[in-house]
């Protein structure tokens, strides 16, 4: 059996374009069209997004301006993405912060080690209520040593934290690495 | 007409690009196509068109993957997300019988005699094996059709897996789909045998 699906009108005879013709063929109804363009702005919005990501790579800086800049590169909204992951919110003080942060991140094609990097630094911020230090965006020649720069002040920053927040950040570590699938 | 997949991947590099007309027009095409797949595979509102919208989103999002690893075959490599959406469904929503270690031989068959009932190979009995079979779930039907009745490469009988691998659906789905459906069949048949 041929896996190709027959629809009812000839696209190609239509006089109006492609995507009008897109659409009779399809027969769809107002509902399925609605799920259809739904489906199309999420599935666009995720590729656009994911080759703004390929092409950043990592830089060391919070996750959720990170996510904004590429999305803005992109010219995406990434309200439809974020909802058809069913994440309502991204703040780093929600408990569940990790475990979002990692499905959009993994959405995107990011690594785990450059999602704790940067949500780290979020939940720093949110700690310390305060800005994270210049150096955190400095470069170090290739990514590998950047990423490694950065995880290295990241330690040192929690290493200073309170025991309580420090629970924060492990928690934060661990929702990242079970959102990857990965050993805690 | 079929689905144009040939121009579908002439749009890839537009969609990639960043052209979202390309990406509407792509998207409508293919989410018509997984719609009708998804009915015909037996999934009912509102599982048919989730089906259809999850699937799109991922060969969407994974479009640029595709190039660089398939090379060929677009609705080849589009069905199979597409079945493995659908296949998951099915799953929640019926769990299957374990057939996979009862022998090909002792399974029921189409072609068997029913127990008590007169053969005649009428044409009302022709009329009511098509009713029969009209009844049955679609992915039954399709499964009985590649059995029986889609011979198409000189194959005295396709075996389960080549009809799983045609359906996207394991080999052991397929013998679970055909012993339901001469089950089925049967009853049908011996009950219309009583009332006649």
């Amino acid at each position: 059996m041929n896996n190709d699906v027959h629809v009812e009108e000839d696209a190609s005879s239509n006089p109006d374009g492609p995507l009008e013709a897109a659409l009779e063929s399809a027969a769809l109804s107002p509902d399925a069209r609605r799920a259809a363009r739904d489906a199309t702005d999420v599935g666009f919005g995720i590729l656009m997004i994911s080759q703004e990501v390929e092409k950043a790579g990592f830089a060391g800086m919070p996750f959720r301006r990170y996510i904004d800049a590429v999305a803005s590169r992109a010219k995406v909204d990434l309200r439809p993405i974020m909802s058809w992951l069913k994440i309502e919110k991204l703040e780093p003080l929600d408990p569940d912060f990790g475990a979002a942060a990692a499905e959009l991140a993994k959405t995107f094609g990011m690594s785990a080690r450059q999602l704790w990097v940067q949500t780290g630094y979020d939940l720093l911020m949110s700690l310390r209520a305060q800005s994270p230090a210049p150096v955190l965006y400095r470069m170090v020649g290739s990514r590998s040593a950047e990423v490694e720069s950065c995880e290295r002040d990241l330690q040192g920053a929690i290493d200073a934290l309170s025991p309580g927040d420090r629970e924060v950040m492990s928690r934060l570590r661990r929702q990242i690495e079970e959102g990857y699938g990965q050993p805690g | 007409m079929k689905t144009d997949w040939k121009h579908l991947q002439e749009l890839i590099p537009k969609v990639l690009a960043g052209d979202r007309e390309a990406a509407e027009e792509f998207g409508l095409t293919v989410f018509a196509a997984f719609l009708a797949h998804a009915r015909r595979r037996g999934l009912r509102e509102p599982d048919d068109e989730d089906a259809a919208s999850e699937a799109l989103v991922k060969v969407l999002a994974n479009l640029g993957k595709y190039q660089v690893r398939e090379g060929a075959g677009l609705n080849s490599w589009a069905y199979r997300i597409l079945n493995n959406v659908i296949n998951r469904k099915l799953k929640a929503a019926r769990p299957m019988v374990a057939l996979d270690d009862t022998p090909e031989a002792s399974l029921g068959r189409l072609d068997e005699p029913i127990e008590g009932a007169e053969p005649s190979g009428s044409a009302a009995d022709t009329s009511r094996l098509h009713a029969a079979l009209g009844a049955l779930p679609s992915i039954q039907q399709q499964v009985l059709h590649l059995k029986y009745f889609a011979d198409d490469r000189g194959e005295s009988e396709r075996t389960f897996a080549a009809i799983g691998q045609q359906l996207g659906i394991p080999e052991s789905t397929a013998r679970v789909y055909h012993h339901r459906a001469i089950a089925r069949l049967r009853q049908s048949l011996t009950e219309l045998d009583k009332t006649a």
